[in-house]
């Protein structure tokens, strides 16, 4: 049994096919990789697999699970945590009590001692090498750090299914290759990855399996030096915006 | 070295000055005369319905315009309680604690799901809505309004009870604030003010966090409501279902610092000594300066006077550690 199991899913906002049929699955321990054109649904799929938008058709399942239907905060519960395509640091808080808030709402630590939750922030901390700047206010950080925060907040919720929607995205190449290796290193640890991304060049570094997505429906999927050779993937990127190619933002 | 000098320095500083006003505050009704006991007692009551407040408006960041609805609720609960049921005064407090807590409750779950400006004009429709059925209701006197049983004592117990009375209320509002604020509860609500998205995918029950902290909210808003009617002994509906007074309770919290402990507290002492020193000389333009004082604060002063004072002091440590470190670092 798959850890996650995504079963034709729907989603359409208003005349808008989001999400059209869908159907995949996630191993316990993989990277996998999820791509397509702008537009194209991923962060729909992300925000359905998380529960912040509901599935007007199928079902998705985790641990052989239902989540459908579930609130959000009931998904994280269970083990799956996720990341935002435009950060969202909780303002007015420090570093380190963003990270907190990730170790607070753990279902598995309800009554757990404050020395636990520390333990915990510490580490996450130090994981995504933000521990230098646990006490800053979270509003001096810079992108690159934001993006780490993300993923260090991600995983005090001690997930075990980590969805990332784009966090390689306005970086720089140098923080580019230092994040993959951080998001190894997560993987290294036992964290199953669903990856979104626009960054070529990480998700064939991540991922030994890539979906492919496009107006919604899943096109191709497979492994990364197979995708990139598929006649539908390439017409699906090079179709109609020539200007944007399969290889944009890979500087 | 020298920063956490510097705290260790302040941190019982602040706790000398506030164990000070306290003691201060508790004695000093023998030393002055009925009428500023009088004015403390209302200056608490503004205070305990701004820090009550300030659990909606600043910690979960929903403007609750309305939030004058439980003090009006608290209010007729014991007014009809007590000249209706014969209930004393204690039994008939709890019992609009609960209800104003409980109406907040089931009010919450529809109303906290609409963000903004919506959620602000639905709590007035709210306040609006209850003032009409409490006019039209036979129960509660309609809008002739309800008279109290008087207080048994004489004026000078009178004054104390309701002196005392208003000043535990507050004491409890500030400490059920800063057990929030250290809580699971307070940062789930800070949380969900700046990314709620964010707060609920990282596990928490945004809706029922938010719901929470407004029947705490209201629980505290119907006491004081309680209190007052007891204490004015005759309710009209037009007087305690007042939009005034929500208005003026978010003026304190902004003024004094949403968000904080103490903030509202401050800010409702700010206002109210302000408006009993100067403007008692001139009511008609006390909106206009109200009005003044909004203005200038959400163009100046966005945090409060808790904000800045945070400033000052932060720029002041900068100073002293440029000053020093040279040598001790
Ligand atoms: N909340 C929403 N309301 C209405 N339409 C939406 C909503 N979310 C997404 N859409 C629409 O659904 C389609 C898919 O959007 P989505 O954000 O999932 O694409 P994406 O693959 O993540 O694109 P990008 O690479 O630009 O991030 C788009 O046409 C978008 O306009
Ligand atoms: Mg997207």
């Amino acid at each position: 049994m798959a850890l996650l199991e995504v079963k034709n899913v729907s989603r359409s906002f208003g005349g808008v096919q989001a999400v059209n049929n869908v159907s995949f699955e996630v191993n316990e321990g993989e990277i996998v990789g999820l791509i397509g054109p702008n537009g194209a649904g991923k962060t729909t799929m992300m925000n359905l697999i998380s529960g912040l938008i509901k599935v007007n058709e199928g079902e998705i399942r985790f641990q052989g699970a239902r989540l459908t239907g579930l609130k959000p905060h009931a998904i994280a519960h269970k083990g799956i945590a996720r990341t935002f395509q435009i950060v969202k640091p909780f303002q007015g808080m420090t570093v380190r009590e963003n990270v907190m808030m990730g170790a607070l709402f753990r279902s598995d630590l309800r009554g757990l001692k404050g020395s636990a939750v520390k333990n915990i922030v510490d580490e996450a901390l130090e994981l995504l090498e933000l521990d230098r700047r646990a006490e800053a206010p979270v509003e001096e950080l810079n992108l690159a750090q934001r993006k780490h925060l993300e993923l260090a907040r991600a995983m005090a919720m001690g997930p075990k299914l980590l969805l990332l929607d784009e966090v390689m995205a306005g970086l720089n190449l140098k923080e580019i290759e230092r994040l993959m290796e951080l998001v190894r290193k997560l993987n290294a640890r036992g964290v199953t990855i669903l990856v979104i991304e626009h960054v070529m060049k990480a998700v064939m570094g991540l991922s030994k399996r890539v979906l492919v997505m496009h107006h919604g429906s899943l096109i191709a999927q497979g492994p990364p030096e197979v995708i990139t050779q598929d006649p539908k993937v390439i017409e699906a990127y090079l179709g109609k915006r020539r200007h944007k190619g399969l290889h944009k933002e890979a500087r | 070295m020298n920063n956490s000098a510097v705290a260790r320095r302040r941190f019982p500083l602040s706790i000398v000055v506030l164990l000070a006003a306290v003691v201060i505050l508790a004695i000093l009704p023998f030393y002055i005369r009925g009428y500023w006991i009088r004015v403390l007692t209302t200056l608490f009551m503004s205070a305990v319905l701004a820090e009550a407040l300030n659990l909606v408006v600043g910690y979960a960041g929903y403007a609750a315009f309305g939030n004058g609805v439980f003090f009006g609720l608290g209010a007729y609960t014991t007014a009809v309680l007590m000249t209706r049921f014969g209930w004393s005064f204690f039994p008939a407090m709890i019992a609009s604690c609960f209800l104003a807590a409980t109406v907040a409750f089931l009010l919450g779950w529809p109303v906290l799901r609409l963000r903004g400006h919506y959620f602000a004009i639905a709590t007035i429709g709210i306040n609006m809505a209850v003032m009409e059925i409490v006019t039209y209701v036979g129960i509660t006197g309609g809008g002739k309004g309800i008279s109290l049983p008087l207080f048994p004592g004489d004026i000078v117990k009178q004054g104390l009870f309701f002196y005392y009375g208003m000043f535990i209320l507050l004491i409890i509002s500030v400490a059920i604030t800063y057990w929030i604020a250290n809580s699971r509860l307070g940062y789930g609500l800070r949380a969900i003010k700046t990314e709620p998205e964010a707060a609920e995918v990282m596990g928490v029950n945004t809706t029922l966090y938010k719901v929470l902290a407004w029947s705490i909210s209201a629980a505290i808003t119907g006491i004081a409501g309680s209190l007052n009617a007891y204490w004015l002994t005759f309710l009209e509906p037009l007087f305690v279902f007042d939009i005034m007074i929500s208005v003026e309770a978010f003026v304190m919290v902004l003024l004094g610092g949403p968000a904080t402990i103490f903030g509202p507290v401050i800010g409702a002492f700010f206002l109210k000594l302000l408006s009993e020193l100067i403007w008692s000389q001139f009511t008609l333009i006390h909106m206009g300066v109200l009005g003044l004082i909004i203005v200038v604060i959400t163009l100046f002063l966005p945090s409060g006077i808790m904000g800045l004072w945070r400033q000052m002091t932060l720029r002041w440590n900068k100073a002293n550690t440029a000053r020093t470190s040279p040598g001790s670092q």
